[in-house]
């Protein structure tokens, strides 16, 4: 996908928008972020806690004419869409959703370069605001906050 | 018009305000992002409310939350990782201070005093050993290293890192309760685990006291005091302050900044401007003033250690995510470093599902195996030596909108040479052996995309600065920042090289451009913790 085929998609969102499919636009994005949230942390608590972050962390990091989140979906079901054809994101396996993001990595640098920044980003965006919540804190059995621990051991002799 | 206006508060920045201040001269010091007045309120452990990069405490943005971080243009996959406000991104970095590979530039020996000045005042000190550390250090020897036992890197070794961290006393790192742990019962690092939080502890230390010693902590405190602890005059800090434009004739004029909440435009004549803003910021600046770039080499030659993630799962206890983020560490002269990281689970997991490879991602259940047992990780980041090579850079976008703050910055990654992807793999290699040896059950390498969170040699020593980091082009503008910096250093992490320069440029500006006389070789330091500077702190409500 190059950064054409990118702004066709936003126009087209933005134009459905405009008709009135504003609730079908919202429902596509959450829909296809809520798999992107269960690809990346299998664990229902926590993707339920987490997609509403990611969307309110994307619409927030580059505020535009059209939601970053709904960007980001729109990307990622066209992805979806050259693995196999007609599926949208949520619809394809594990295994097709790990070869969806290959096929955006190999895109060419010079026509897909924005995509590939936040395409790329979002695993790992994902994972950061999943395991940053309480649900992902207790799978962690990680307590916080905390003034300190006792893990002082004195200092290092060779 | 003032003696010299420094225009960023992070690293670089307050160590030329706090130096010349000391010595009498008029500083204001800007800072686009906000101060802090009570961080113990302010900040807050919630990685997500201090981490997010959006919405975070430590985001690259405005003070006002409400409003939008500031964009930069990224055409790969990449993240920035970056702070803004007085203190900049040592908010959040590790406090590691090792000095440079000893052959990575011209010079170092005549570095070493102002390495040491800089190793007194914030100060340095070697790390306080908990579990994940001793761990990496019986790996590292295990796998065959010497222990370093010189702050100066002589041969292939492990050894405890030398850390901007105070060492614990009294109750600290000695118990988990809570109120036993506020000052001055507690002294230094409490092992707490939130370096990349901001350090606030221990509770109700003064400001100069607190364990990490982030710029916000010890330069920035000694600066606005300096009418105090010494016969000098004490700086203005304004923050929420974006520098726009560097006025100038030839030779440095003025600096035009925004205020970020009101929009308003300030202009203030100087006698000599500093630029500290960092690699990605100070080049826009100079771009955005129209400043001459002779040779085009402004914004080229972006160095970035293209750092990569190795995580063992081990069977036993290992704190990863506890004490000093990073207190161990392994230097390879000629290939750059390794060292243990440590991390809190937002982070951890950030780190284990980023990479090149969408293969290599530790996904789902893979990753939640990983994170339950987030304290039986031992975490190995890898900081290259790579190679300076014109394709990285940072220009002026043509593709996004220019922001409030004028045309942004645009950083491209393009080229690797074959070298630093060689270094690379060593290390990578080298961090697998060490975690393998200490009988880890299972090891991956995440093949990270850039993470730009040490960023140097936009504005190269050499090539866009003198010797002395005074511009090449236009007098009385000089550089405090890593943008300076003439390469990677061989790997080692990059501020204290920085404050050690920033530290020189200081003495170069009063030298030159004041009549006044140099002062490393001839006095000592005083410590930011020094008594006198604790009641300067607490005398002026800081």
């Amino acid at each position: 996908m190059n950064r054409r085929e990118l702004l066709r998609r936003a126009t087209a969102l933005v134009f459905a928008t405009r008709l009135g499919r504003l609730e079908a636009a919202f429902a596509s994005t959450r829909g296809t972020l809520d798999a992107l949230v269960e690809f990346v942390v299998s664990d229902r608590q926590l993707a339920a806690a987490t997609t509403p972050r990611l969307v309110r962390t994307l619409d927030r990091f580059l505020p535009g004419p059209q939601p970053l989140s709904a960007t980001a979906a729109s990307i990622l079901d066209g992805a979806a869409a050259q693995v196999k054809p007609g599926a949208t994101f949520a619809q394809l396996s594990r295994a097709q959703k790990a070869q969806a993001f290959a096929a955006i990595e190999s895109l060419p640098d010079e026509a897909a370069g924005s995509i590939r920044f936040l395409v790329g980003n979002l695993p790992d965006l994902t994972a950061f605001l999943a395991y940053s919540t309480k649900r992902g804190h207790r799978i962690a059995r990680f307590a916080t906050p905390t003034r300190g621990h006792r893990e002082f051991k004195g200092y290092w002799r060779a | 018009m003032r003696d010299v206006i420094v225009v960023g508060a992070g690293g670089g920045g307050p160590v030329v305000a706090k130096e010349l201040a000391a010595r009498g001269l008029d500083v204001l010091l800007l800072e686009a992002g906000p101060a802090w007045k009570d961080p113990e309120r302010e900040w807050s452990q919630d990685e997500n409310v201090a981490n997010n990069p959006a919405t975070g405490i430590f985001r690259f943005g405005p003070g006002d939350r409400a409003q939008g971080p500031w964009p930069r243009d990224l055409p790969q996959n990449s993240f920035v990782w970056q702070t803004a406000g007085i203190g900049g991104s040592t908010l959040h970095y590790f406090g590691n201070s090792p000095r440079a590979m000893p052959d990575a530039f011209p010079g170092y020996r005549e570095l070493i005093p102002y390495y040491e000045w800089v190793e007194h005042t914030l100060p340095v000190q070697t790390a306080a050993m908990g579990t994940k550390e001793e761990l990496f250090l019986r790996g590292a020897t295990k796998a065959g290293l010497p222990t370093q036992t010189s702050k100066d890197i002589s041969r292939p070794a492990c050894r405890p890192q030398e850390n901007a961290i105070l060492q614990p006393q009294g109750t600290a790192g000695r118990t988990n309760n809570a109120k036993q742990l506020v000052y001055p019962r507690a002294k230094g690092c409490t092992f707490c685990g939130h370096c990349p939080q901001g350090c606030f502890l221990p509770l109700k230390a003064p400001l100069n006291l607190k364990a990490k010693r982030s710029t916000q902590a010890s330069y920035v405190p000694m600066a606005l005091t300096a009418d105090r602890w010494t016969r000098g005059r004490a700086a203005t800090v304004v923050p929420d302050a974006f520098a726009v434009k560097l006025g100038h004739d030839g030779s440095a004029r003025s600096v035009t900044w925004r205020n970020t909440h009101t929009g308003a435009l300030t202009t203030e004549e100087a006698k000599v401007v500093v630029l500290a803003a960092g690699p990605i910021e100070t080049p826009r600046l100079w771009l955005n003033s129209g400043l001459p770039n002779p040779n085009d080499q402004v914004g080229r030659g972006l160095t970035d250690h293209y750092l990569d993630f190795v995580v063992g799962r081990f069977d036993h206890y290992t704190g990863s995510s506890k004490g000093p983020a990073s207190a161990a560490r392994a230097d390879f002269p000629g290939y750059g470093c390794i060292e243990q990281a440590g991390a809190v689970p937002g982070l951890q997991a950030q780190g284990l599902t980023d990479s090149l490879d969408p293969a290599r991602r530790v996904l789902g259940a893979r990753l939640k195996r990983f994170l339950g047992n987030l304290d039986r990780l031992i975490a190995v980041a890898v900081i290259t030596d790579d190679d300076v090579e014109p394709a990285n850079r940072v220009t002026l976008s043509q593709a996004m909108t220019p922001d409030a703050n004028g045309p942004i910055a645009r950083i491209e990654l393009r080229s690797r040479t074959a070298r630093t992807l060689a270094n690379r793999d060593f290390l990578a290699a080298q961090a697998a052996k060490l975690l393998e040896a200490l009988g880890a059950r299972e090891v991956v390498r995440m093949n990270w995309a850039p993470v730009l969170l040490h960023i140097h040699s936009t504005m190269r020593m050499g090539a866009v600065v003198s010797g002395d980091w005074e511009s090449l082009a236009v007098e009385r503008i000089f550089l405090a920042d890593n943008s300076a910096l003439p390469n990677a250093l061989g790997g080692p992490n990059p501020t204290l090289t920085t404050q050690a320069f920033a530290t020189r440029t200081a003495e170069r500006i009063l030298v030159r451009y004041f009549g006044g006389d140099p002062w490393v070789s001839r006095e000592s330091p005083v410590s930011s913790i020094d008594d006198s500077v604790t009641r300067a702190v607490l005398a002026a409500g800081l």
